[in-house]
């Protein structure tokens, strides 16, 4: 049979893919953090120990955890408190956690270990020194810890479902990397293999607290009672570590447009390469058709009980079943039906469901897409402005790349509800109303469209080069800086009124955790939201002979 | 009394600092970018960029942008003190270096980090009886100028600085720190109740 012809399909348009709604139903995929991570520890045989458990009856110490790749070694130094219940809280005001963390660049030395002793625990308040990359604490999670501690003793395993609905034992609330706080900048570790792609360092830092909190929890239960039992291996991988995310995560997109349009580019150049595939191997339409029934049962056993994502989840699980049948009737293997499914799933899916299957079509092909994982990084040293393009162009520039935002009237107390701004109060990122409360002396630049829509009115009536308009209007600096970026960043921006009375943080939330490999979504506000991390992964001592991507959804 | 010993900082928080000091002397956001930049680009070559941004910006506290801004074309002929951020990142943008004498110019030392740009040959900057040497790829040789005021020339330079080797940390004193400190305060919204119940949203139980 002749073969069919060659035919390129484009990646998305930015004005498709950088809308606030899509970027709310992003999902893991093959080229998020954590599965990049697992992906090269298993492939460099790392090896993983634990040199310190020093813990006592009460739960109380430290524990040092060290994984060991071709080249370093990092270790977890991980501190165990008592905390008194009424000053358990996720938010970043909080001032005690039940256990606190740092990423040591090496094997540390006892006197690394009693600086870090005298810092770790107070976190913000503390200092690290350029010997650790990361910062972090967690706190339990009351309702299952107790339960499994008690269960244990008693020589019982902890009830499945109770385990199921919640998914972990302990969630982090803030895993500080790169520079915060005296830790080790990013440029003192990109150029490490294992360290260039974006948040290695703060993935595996959760990737070894999972451990240490599953082992902390067994401790507990051995010090309650002599006839205590370890964890069943099975039930033990179903807990992951969650994550509390509140809205410091949502400057993090608007202020690192470069990382950003590198995080996307790569995703849309992977399906776009899916969806070039002339024609499936067997082996590979038979993943896609597993992976599909694995993300099915991931929808049903994602809860929420908040509800913009209890209305997504129903779209969700639809949309599975929908897909499920559309993979019975079709034939994987036929010419470019990779991208006819994709054009289906286009026309008759919910986004939550077109963007799983846009993560669910990279799985059968790591071959051809996960070499992208080494394009993710991005060099943010502030870029020079060309001053020398004409004021006319940088207006077309804008015409070009927020034509929406040129249409919208920002008078309108509906469209520009918003104040971004940053409180003393720990430098808590926060968000006001603008009508309601007095904070446009404090408003941070984070939304692109309103000020690329001020500076088009600002360029009215002005001719020369941008250069002159600039030394005589600083106030349009950052936004003419942000502009050339995107002209050759296509996914560097939000494409969206991210000041408009409806728009919920948790939208960009979700999608930065989506890269790092996060689930389970569960907004608790329109403004922050729990995930779980690592649910269903190997451990380190697992690592070796388990497969590194496929933990990623529920087995079947 | 000695003098509290200085911090160990990555230049990475020493440049969050920087922008919001910068912002709070009432800077642009996109200026105070550039002074985070430049601060940064001054420590990572030995200098105290904290204490120099301290110096500018306690100088030129309280003054429009008009007041230190260059006139467009006509870089020195004015009474007032230029801001080497403003003048920098114009040279930087229009990729120009100025002939003869210009300023004066507050803290001359950062016109370095944007020259840089601006500039592929060495380049000998003059204030007074002392000079600096910017060579290509950003090496710096020279004793840091003083904060004062000065007029400014920019002439090649016949021997290019050898590449000199970076800084990985930041050193800042405790007092400079405060200063800057000072300014990025100006920045934060004053915490109230309402704030803190509202602003990120906690609302619902966080501790289950």
């Amino acid at each position: 049979m002749k073969e069919p012809a060659p035919r390129e399909v484009p990646m998305r348009d930015p004005n498709v893919v950088m809308r606030l709604d899509r970027m709310g139903s992003f999902h893991q995929s093959r080229l998020s953090f954590m599965r990049i991570l697992l992906r090269r520890m298993k492939g460099d045989g790392w090896a993983f120990s634990r040199p310190e458990w020093e813990v006592d009856a009460r739960g109380v110490g430290h524990a040092l955890y060290s994984a060991t790749g071709p080249e370093r070694t990092y270790s977890l130094v991980a501190f165990a408190h008592d905390l008194p219940p009424d000053q358990r809280s996720d938010r970043v005001i909080a001032t005690a956690w039940d256990a606190t963390f740092a990423l040591f660049d090496g094997v540390p030395e006892a006197a690394d270990i009693d600086r870090l002793s005298r810092n770790v625990p107070f976190q913000e308040a503390g200092r690290v020194s350029g010997r650790e990359l990361t910062l972090s604490r967690a706190n339990r999670s009351v309702r299952l810890w107790d339960h499994v501690v008690d269960r244990l003793a008693l020589g019982q395993q902890p009830d499945a479902d109770l385990v199921e609905s919640v998914g972990y034992l302990m969630r982090t609330t803030a895993v500080y990397g790169s520079a915060k706080f005296g830790a080790a900048d990013r440029a003192a570790i990109e150029a490490r293999a294992e360290l260039n792609t974006p948040f290695q360092a703060e993935m595996l830092t959760v990737y070894l607290i999972r451990t240490f909190v599953m082992d902390l929890v067994e401790h507990m239960a051995r010090c309650k009672s002599a006839d205590a039992v370890a964890l069943d291996p099975e039930l033990r991988r179903r807990f992951g570590i969650g994550n509390s995310t509140g809205l410091g995560m949502a400057p993090f997109l608007m202020n690192h447009p470069r990382l950003i349009h590198q995080w996307i580019a790569a995703r849309e150049w992977a399906l776009a390469e899916v969806r070039n595939v002339a024609r499936a191997r067997a082996g590979e339409a038979a993943i896609l058709r597993r992976f599909a029934l694995r993300a099915r049962r991931n929808a049903h056993e994602w809860h929420s009980d908040h509800p913009i994502q209890r209305a997504k989840l129903a779209d969700l699980r639809a949309d599975m079943d929908l897909l499920l049948v559309k993979l019975d009737a079709t034939d994987l293997e036929a010419p470019h039906a990779l991208d006819a499914l994709w054009r289906w799933g286009e026309a008759h899916l919910s986004l939550e469901g077109q963007e799983q299957l846009a993560a669910l079509l990279l799985e059968p092909f790591g071959h051809l897409v996960d070499a992208a994982a080494g394009c993710m990084a991005a060099d943010e040293t502030p870029r020079r402005i060309d001053g020398q393009m004409d004021v006319a162009d940088l207006r077309g520039l804008i015409e070009r790349i927020h034509g929406q935002a040129l249409t919208i009237d920002w008078t309108c107390a509906t469209q520009n509800a918003r104040v971004w701004y940053t409180s003393a109060e720990k430098l808590e990122p926060r968000l006001g109303e603008r009508a309601e409360e007095d904070l446009d002396a404090y408003a941070n630049p984070l939304c692109p469209g309103f000020e690329a829509a001020r500076l088009h009115a600002a360029l009215e009536g002005e001719t020369g080069p941008v250069a002159a308009f600039l030394l005589r209007h600083p106030e349009h600096r950052h936004t003419v800086r942000r502009l050339q970026i995107v002209a050759d960043h296509p996914y560097a921006e939000v494409r969206d009124n991210t000041l408009h009375a409806d728009m919920a943080p948790i939208d960009l939330l979700r999608a930065k955790l989506s890269f790092f490999g996060a689930t389970r979504f569960d907004p608790r506000s329109d403004r922050w939201l729990r995930i779980t991390m690592f649910q269903n992964a190997p451990y380190p001592d697992e690592l070796a002979d388990a497969d590194p991507d496929g933990w990623s959804y529920p087995e079947l | 009394m000695s003098r509290p010993a200085p911090l160990d900082w990555s230049l990475g928080e020493l440049q969050v600092l920087a922008t919001k000091a910068a912002r709070g002397a009432g800077r642009s956001h996109g200026l105070g970018e550039e002074a985070g930049y430049a601060t940064r680009w001054l420590a990572a070559r030995g200098y105290d960029g904290a204490g120099l941004l301290a110096d500018l910006l306690e100088a030129t506290d309280g003054q429009t942008h008009d007041l230190i801004a260059p006139d467009e074309g006509l870089l020195g002929v004015r009474d007032a003190q230029i801001c080497p951020i403003v003048l920098g990142t114009y040279l930087s943008d229009t990729g120009h270096v100025p002939e003869g004498a210009f300023g004066p110019v507050h803290c001359p030392m950062f016109l370095l980090p944007f020259l840089e740009v601006a500039e592929g040959e060495a380049l000998r900057l003059t204030s007074g009886d002392t000079g600096i040497v910017l060579g290509a790829g950003g090496s710096v040789e020279g004793a840091a100028l003083p904060s004062a005021a000065a007029r400014i020339t920019l002439a090649p330079a016949s021997t290019p600085p050898p590449p000199g080797a970076r800084a990985a940390r930041a050193r800042v004193a405790p007092e400079i720190r405060d200063r800057l400190e000072r300014f990025a305060q100006r920045t934060y919204a004053p915490a109230t109740e309402d704030s803190r119940a509202r602003g990120a949203g906690a609302g619902t139980v966080d501790t289950d």
